[in-house]
């Protein structure tokens, strides 16, 4: 008897389902039938595939409320109703208990001594020092590009010849500034202002190394010679954050950690004051650290960032940077957990993982298109010090007010997109979106492999079913050509401008542009050109192994985008539905912050996070700096850490100052800051401006707000992760309680999922 | 209490991650899933019969699951493709020939073949391999009645292997996934000493 391939029994059989009676009779027949056997092989091979492909599909958990709630309900029926809510509750100080017991070794001990040590070397030291030849110097507002094209040569031996050294000696600069080694890391002193006896031998003197990093050279002679001359260095500065755009980055980020080192352990990188002190050794990266560098996972890159540090006001009273709505920091930070790793410390940038978060600040009133939302209280790592938010919250957009959108998705179809969390992930996150379209709208398709090809030209947004039958034939295949697929994708955007509309593309990649034009800096420049014709660029990063998180930052810092990080399907529906309008309607373009602290309250303070959108102080004014933008109903979240005048700032400190104004003044209402805001709209020039005072409520920790308490556990988490020289007495159990009690509403469980996040931190770093 | 307690743990921590899985493939959200799962606890905690439950705890807890998850579509009025009726009728995406061709491509999707799947088709097959259950307990979560269940999973089975090659090869196991997964794998511990 033939078996008919079609009976379902061939797959009952194969899969042990058969009744004994069936079996046999069954078993019979497949003995005189090969092919019948074969088929039950296969079925069986498919079969244990299938299982392990659908075993490794992660699976969600409850949120630690719901459990408890659940523990709560578990009371026999006939107890009465007062024991079984006090039953409940013991059930939840039991649980918490527990975790408070998982999470007691915290992270700060296994962190340094995993990462292997490595200071480089004397040579690469010294590129720090030397600025590039004469003919290669930027202009002043060109400093970005400029720092794009100078050749990475120099810089790159750095990454292939690292030396183990832990004290590096240095041979003298090549100005008449002095280096020093002090445990095992640089310090650049200005030798004429040492040696008039102003400064400790651990103040930073940054003069040198910003007059190099940030190369503004207006009388135009040489650097070497500028390095002493005071004209030159008052105007050196920074156009915009350094680490996004820093020399030789062409060559690969690593040789610019150590190219920077220097620099950047001063901090002073991103300030234009020479003048400037840094307070404490903090700046300075404990031997452990330098191997950040090094630990880039598999192909991943990340740009190294040095956590800020504290400026004393009298100094430096003026704190000023750019915002930022990125939130790509956290969903990568999270995949790493989730993965039972602990993510590399240059992948976590608290300013993103804060704003991953939205916050309930009041909603801007009448046509302001924001409000802007101070608090102060006592900062939960350091009781001694005050922790300052500010919170921004911008206009949200109904969807009748909406602006039609004019969207081009450039996609990577290359090889390296397969994955089940890249090219697929991709079309289930257009998927989600595509539904939200209307005939208002106009959607497009490039994709990019080897060569870029435009998949779905430019189309009405509520032709629904051609627009999905397109995502759906999508695949994965052949190489990268990034820079080819961009231009594609702005000329379908220029065809179909949308005036008064959104016009944007929006780049789903893994980052890795891996054939044909990688010169960054032409990229860049597109990019760039493209956004003040008013075309915006948001890059979706997607995928694992070989994610370029500094080249994607860059490339959306550069098209006045967002850059967001998308894992799983729910961070796609968090970027793409909930969240849409934020995510590709700008309200606000070149947003800013400028605070001005009162020192006759407060005697330092440093921001947390945002190291790499420090802003030079007159930039602030200067409506030609660029600046992050937000989007509609977007929160941004800000915090500083404010050591109080008349509290030791502490460390090996700095000695008084001989010859500055005397310290008492009076205090101004109180206050201790005024917080400057300035932003743009979309199609406007010239910035608006919006302040707010700050003002001490005085308050303990525990009786703030939800939204201050949580954004101090989001702090705490990172300056964990980063291992920050500026944690205190930060540990996981700390971010856990914050986290707890600065859950709120936790409308879409973002909150409570944040906290089962550090649980899991507190269990790996066991 | 304290035993009851424990026991509920271990419920948990058993059986919490895959109905949640399951749960959000029926509501298609996270957060509705998680409902669903919660009240599908709850109503464990007032089973009486708990010891009468222990042999068939998950297939129960997979029907009670799936009902609350049905009655909260209901509910929100977007029960669209999950009526037993509807899900039979729901067409399957016939694949374009270069999709066809595509993914036959070595390292073709499962997940992706899976997805293309009718919504009935998909639930039985993620039932039995992906949560263990028997063609029996299947039929006892779905009301499907058995042959049916056994009818779907074959014909699921039959159309994934025809799309993707992987599962399907004829020249012996070629695990093309396991291959790529092993170099995924080898990245990521190289991200951490």
């Amino acid at each position: 008897m033939k078996i008919d391939l079609n009976d379902p029994k061939l797959t009952a059989y194969a899969l042990g389902e058969l009744s004994a009676a069936d079996r046999q009779t069954f078993e019979t027949a497949l003995a005189e039938d090969p092919a019948a056997r074969q088929e039950v092989e296969r079925i069986q091979l498919a079969a244990g595939m299938l299982k392990e492909r659908l075993d490794s599909e992660p699976c969600p958990r409850l949120e630690p409320a719901q459990r408890n709630v659940i523990y709560e309900k578990l009371t026999p029926a006939e107890t009465p109703v007062g024991f079984r809510w006090w039953a409940g509750a013991l059930a939840g100080v039991a649980a918490l208990v527990l975790i408070a017991g998982l999470m007691l070794p915290a992270l700060n001990t296994s962190r340094g001594k995993a990462r292997q040590l490595q200071v480089y070397s004397q040579a690469n030291e010294r590129f720090a020092l030397t600025a590039p030849p004469k003919g290669e110097r930027p202009a002043l507002d060109q400093v970005d590009d400029a720092l794009n094209t100078t050749p990475a040569p120099v810089a790159a031996p750095a990454v292939e010849e690292p030396v183990i050294l832990p004290t590096p000696v240095m041979s003298p600069p090549p100005s008449d500034k002095e280096i020093k080694v002090i445990r095992g890391t640089a310090t650049v002193f200005d030798s004429k202002l040492s040696s008039s006896g102003g400064l400790h031998a651990e103040t930073v003197q940054l003069r040198a190394t910003s007059a190099y990093s940030n190369p503004t050279f207006q009388d135009g002679s040489g650097p070497r010679g500028q390095f002493g001359s005071e004209g030159g260095l008052r105007n050196a500065t920074l156009s915009k954050a350094p680490m996004s755009g820093p020399p030789g980055s062409a060559g690969g980020d690593m040789d610019i950690a150590s190219a920077r080192k220097p620099s950047g352990s001063g901090g002073g990188l991103y300030r234009p004051e020479n003048e400037s002190r840094v307070v404490r050794q903090v700046p300075f990266r404990r031997e452990s650290e330098f191997a950040t560098v090094k630990e880039s996972p598999g192909t991943e890159s990340y740009a190294p960032v040095y956590d800020n540090p504290f400026y004393v006001v009298t100094d430096q009273p003026l704190s000023t940077f750019g915002l930022d709505v990125d939130t790509a920091s956290y969903s990568n930070i999270r995949r790493f957990l989730l993965n039972n790793q602990l993510p590399p410390r240059d992948a976590v940038r608290i300013e993103e993982m804060l704003n991953y978060f939205s916050y309930d600040y009041p909603a801007p009133r009448g046509r302001e298109p924001f409000s802007l939302y101070v608090e102060m209280g006592e900062c939960p790592w350091n009781p001694a010090h005050q922790l300052a938010l500010v919170g921004l919250k911008a206009k949200d957009i109904t969807a009748r007010e909406q602006p039609p959108l004019n969207l081009v998705f450039l996609i990577d179809v290359s090889g390296s997109m397969q994955p089940a969390n890249k090219l697929p992930l991709i079309k289930q996150a257009l998927r989600l979106l595509v539904p939200q379209l209307s005939a208002r709208d106009r959607v497009s398709i490039v994709v990019y492999a080897n060569n870029a090809r435009v998949a779905l030209p430019s189309t009405r947004g509520d032709q629904h079913r051609r627009i999905l039958s397109v995502i759906d034939e999508l695949n994965a295949d052949g190489g990268t050509n990034g820079g080819e697929g961009i231009q594609n994708a702005y000329a379908q955007a220029s065809e179909n401008f949308i005036k008064g509309g959104v016009n944007r593309v929006i780049l789903c990649t893994d980052g890795d542009f891996n054939v044909g034009i990688t010169d960054q800096s032409d990229l860049t420049r597109l990019i760039k050109d493209k956004a003040a014709s008013g075309i915006f660029l948001s890059v979706f990063g997607f995928g694992m192994g070989n994610l370029k998180d500094s080249t994607m930052q860059k490339l959306a810092n550069n098209g006045n985008g967002h850059y967001a990080y998308i894992d799983d399907l729910d961070e796609a529906r968090k970027v793409l539905v909930d969240q849409a309008r934020s995510t590709i309607i700008t309200v606000a373009k070149d947003v800013k912050l400028q605070v001005e602290f009162n020192p006759a309250q407060v005697q330092a303070y440093r921001l947390i996070g945002y190291e790499k959108r420090a802003l030079a102080a007159r930039d602030f004014n200067d409506d030609r700096k660029d600046a992050g933008d937000i989007g509609a109903g977007h929160t941004v979240t800000a915090l500083y850490e404010i050591v109080p005048a008349g509290e030791a700032v502490g460390e090996p400190g700095v000695d008084a100052l001989k010859y500055q104004p005397a310290k008492n003044r009076p205090a101004v209402n109180g206050e201790w800051a005024t917080v400057k805001f300035r932003y743009k709209n979309p199609d406007a020039d010239k910035s608006q401006l919006l302040t707010a005072a700050l003002k001490n409520s005085g308050l303990r920790w525990r009786t703030a707000s939800d939204d201050f308490q949580f954004a101090a556990a989001v702090a705490t988490f990172g300056m964990v992760l980063r291992d920050s020289p500026q944690k205190s007495e930060s540990n996981l159990n700390l971010a856990f309680e914050l986290a707890t009690a600065g859950r709120g509403r936790d409308a879409n469980g973002y909150r409570s999922e944040f906290a089962d996040l550090v649980k899991r931190a507190g269990e790996l770093s066991r | 209490m304290q035993a009851d307690e424990n026991w509920m743990r271990s419920v948990l921590r058993e059986h919490e991650g895959p109905l949640l899985r399951y749960a959000m493939r029926l509501t298609g959200s996270l957060d509705r899933a998680r409902d669903v799962v919660q009240d599908t606890f709850v109503k464990l905690c007032r089973e009486q019969s708990r010891e009468g439950l222990n042999s068939h705890l998950p297939a129960w807890l997979f029907t009670v699951c799936r009902n609350h998850a049905l009655d909260l579509l209901r509910k929100e009025g977007r029960l669209t493709a999950l009526t037993d009726a509807e899900l039979a009728a729901h067409p399957s995406p016939e694949p374009t020939p270069a999709a066809q061709a595509a993914d036959r491509e070595a390292e073709a999707d499962v997940l992706r073949a899976l997805e293309g799947l009718p919504a009935n088709q998909a639930e039985v097959i993620r039932l039995k391999f992906q949560n263990g259950f028997s063609y029996r307990e299947i039929s006892r979560v779905t009301k499907l009645s058995e042959s049916n269940v056994g009818f779907l999973i074959h014909t699921g089975l039959k159309t994934m292997r025809q799309r993707v090659r992987a599962l399907d090869s004829r020249t012996g196991f070629q695990p093309v996934h396991s291959r790529k997964n092993e170099q995924d794998a080898r990245s990521t511990e190289g991200e951490r000493p």
